[in-house]
């Protein structure tokens, strides 16, 4: 199984590259503190910034390389099963755990 | 006969420089021809019987060339080793060969200057006319992850990779029968490279036509021989050599010709392939470096050679990518390059079709795109703003420095409004959007009333034409502007008490220092 990177549609890529500054507005900068258990305000030495990517729907494509004289299994069924696992998916990248990196995986077989 | 084919990548691909598994990996900047052969052995390879896929893909009868960049729809060559340059110049400025520097050193006519140190020209491509190919590179890292989903530790991969969206060209010379089977599963999408499950090595391949550079045909006695690719040579006893004679290398013992030593210029590599198959490699080969300069004297049929050396190719192996040469080239005759360097192998225009399919793309309007032109409109309204603002900041300096020197008051009094009136407007334009200026300006109860305020909003100057009170020269300073202008400007001047010189000095050091205003 190939996958490949997940990457705009075509015409929005033609979009960023034709609008000149476009692409600096994709990213956002996000701030973050600890909280002091003591004071129950800012901790000291905790502010941190993080560069993060406005939400977009990207396209990835999956290739399959099965070989009929080695497996069993039809590419349909394994197209089923991947549809299937792939709704599992429900995040990825970092910081998953504080509101970043949500997902949602659709798959469809194309021609 | 050779078919000609154009490689596009879709994904980054990873052509390494080396077999092996250490980190930190070059790639190369070409397709190498195994790499094509071995993709298409990936699609052939079962269907075709055991003497079928020897001859195509391990007797060496077909060659699969390797493929280097284009430029302005000419194949470009690696840049020939006997080009040398005088130490201290630049040989390429801004991607164009600097003809005026080079010497080639294998000519005949070529005399060396003892004053001059020479360097070798050693990277790169070119087209006929001078044109260096750019070949994009990019570097990408990843970590291998542990059983808790997070970075293994030790375990930090670097990739160089040839970008997306670049094209290459190259050729497979066979026999019709062979390139019959070999084009049906040519055209199309292949994966080559490295980390191919992962995200890179997907590749396009068109079949294309292009016009072939003539071969020269020779009167003398002398033949030049330009490895367009590596070249591996056997001498007579069966081991690898650097110095072939022109037996060795075109393959058939009746050629004669000595290598002129003096004047070839041979750079040399090795490698080891891995044999996937096998798990393990394959013997050493000794190549000759793409770029290399052969020449051979006293040779007794030179047409003849150089009809064979350009149907056939030179040396062994040609399967891996190998024995691509250009016998005579152009360039060689003299030892001065004049345009074009060599006859090219261009590209028909025919194909520029697809360009102009592309531009014809539907427009983007999917909510990413929507959001992101609402934003850099905003940048740019925010920008206009703030140029107003920084001229409304200079002129507000203008009016109380005005009022204070006509009515030539002491440092410690105060002229003009303080900065709790001017809040009182700032106040207005915060929450009296739909008329700020009556509340303002108009009525016996008008903050900006200059009666009563002699010198506050009442305080006086003439501006070269008549007495102006403060009130009536900031309402022109303000009308005309926009809320959110005059909120931004108000909000910056308050933060002075502007009716005192030590502050208003202050207003003028932090505000108008600001991009060059003072």
């Amino acid at each position: 199984m190939q996958v490949s990177s997940a990457q705009l549609s075509a015409a929005e890529q033609a979009y960023f590259a034709a609008t000149p500054k476009a692409s600096h507005e994709l990213y956002q900068v996000q701030f973050s503190t600890a909280i002091d258990h003591k004071t129950g305000s800012a901790k000291d030495q905790s502010l941190r910034s993080l560069e993060v990517v406005l939400p977009m729907a990207l396209h990835t494509q999956i290739t399959l390389n099965n070989h009929p004289a080695k497996t069993a299994l039809t590419p349909k069924q394994v197209l089923t099963w991947l549809a299937q696992a792939s709704t599992l998916i429900t995040g990825i990248g970092a910081k998953r755990k504080r509101g970043l990196g949500q997902v949602v995986v659709t798959a469809e077989v194309s021609k | 006969m050779k078919q000609y084919f154009k490689v596009t990548t879709i994904d980054p691909i990873i052509m390494t420089q080396s077999s092996a598994t250490e980190g930190g990996l070059q790639t190369l900047d070409y397709i190498t021809g195994s790499a094509i052969l071995g993709a298409l052995a990936g699609k052939l390879y079962a269907q075709l019987s055991a003497q079928d896929s020897w001859s195509i893909f391990h007797s060496g009868n077909v060659q699969f060339s390797a493929c280097y960049p284009v430029v302005n729809d000419e194949l470009t060559l690696p840049v020939p080793a006997s080009w040398h340059f005088a130490k201290g110049h630049d040989w390429q400025k801004e991607g164009l060969l600097q003809a005026a520097v080079i010497a080639n050193h294998a000519s005949q006519h070529f005399r060396r200057d003892e004053q001059t140190q020479y360097q070798q020209c050693r990277s790169g491509f070119i087209n006929s006319q001078g044109q260096l190919a750019h070949v994009k590179q990019t570097l990408i890292t990843k970590t291998a992850l542990d059983g808790n989903q997070t970075a293994a530790k030790g375990q930090l991969f670097n990739y160089s990779a040839i970008n997306a969206g670049q094209t290459f060209i190259g050729f497979i010379d066979g026999d019709s029968e062979q390139l019959k089977m070999i084009k049906q599963h040519l055209a199309g999408k292949h994966s080559i490279g490295r980390s191919r499950s992962s995200e890179f090595g997907r590749v396009n391949i068109e079949l294309i036509e292009l016009t072939q550079p003539q071969v020269n045909s020779a009167f003398t006695s002398e033949l030049s021989v330009y490895c367009i690719s590596d070249i591996e040579c056997v001498d007579h006893f069966g081991l690898p050599t650097y110095t072939p004679s022109l037996a060795e290398l075109v393959g058939d013992v009746a050629a004669s010709g000595c290598l002129d030593a003096s004047r070839s210029y041979i750079r040399t590599s090795t490698l080891s392939r891995f044999n996937q198959k096998r798990g393990g490699f394959d013997g050493e080969q000794a190549l000759i470096s793409k770029g290399s300069v052969l020449v051979f004297k006293d040779v007794s049929n030179t047409a003849a050679a150089i009809a064979q050396l350009s149907e056939n190719g030179a040396g062994i192996n040609k399967h891996q990518g190998q024995g691509w040469v250009m016998a005579n080239p152009k360039w060689q005759q003299t030892p001065i390059l004049s345009l074009p360097i060599f006859d090219a192998y261009s590209v028909p225009k025919s194909l520029e079709k697809n360009k102009s399919a592309k531009a014809k793309m539907s427009k983007a309007n999917s909510p990413l795109t929507q959001f992101i032109a609402a934003r850099l409109q905003l940048n740019s309204d925010v920008k206009e703003d703030l140029n107003v603002v920084n001229t409304m900041l200079v002129a507000m300096f203008n009016l109380y420095n005005n009022a204070r020197q006509y009515n030539r008051l002491v440092i410690a009094h105060d002229a003009g409004p303080s900065s709790s009136q001017l809040r009182r407007v700032t106040e207005v334009y915060r929450y009296n959007h739909s008329n700020p200026l009556t509340e303002v300006f108009e009525g016996k109860h008008a903050i900006c009333k200059a009666d009563n305020d002699a010198i506050g909003w009442g305080i006086s100057w003439d501006d070269g034409h008549q007495l102006i009170t403060f009130s009536d020269a900031f309402k022109q300073l303000i009308s005309g502007k926009s809320n959110s202008q005059i909120e931004r400007f108000l909000e910056q001047v308050c933060r002075y008490e502007p009716c005192q010189l030590k502050s208003l000095n202050k207003y003028k050091n932090e505000l108008l220092s600001v991009g060059g205003l003072a």
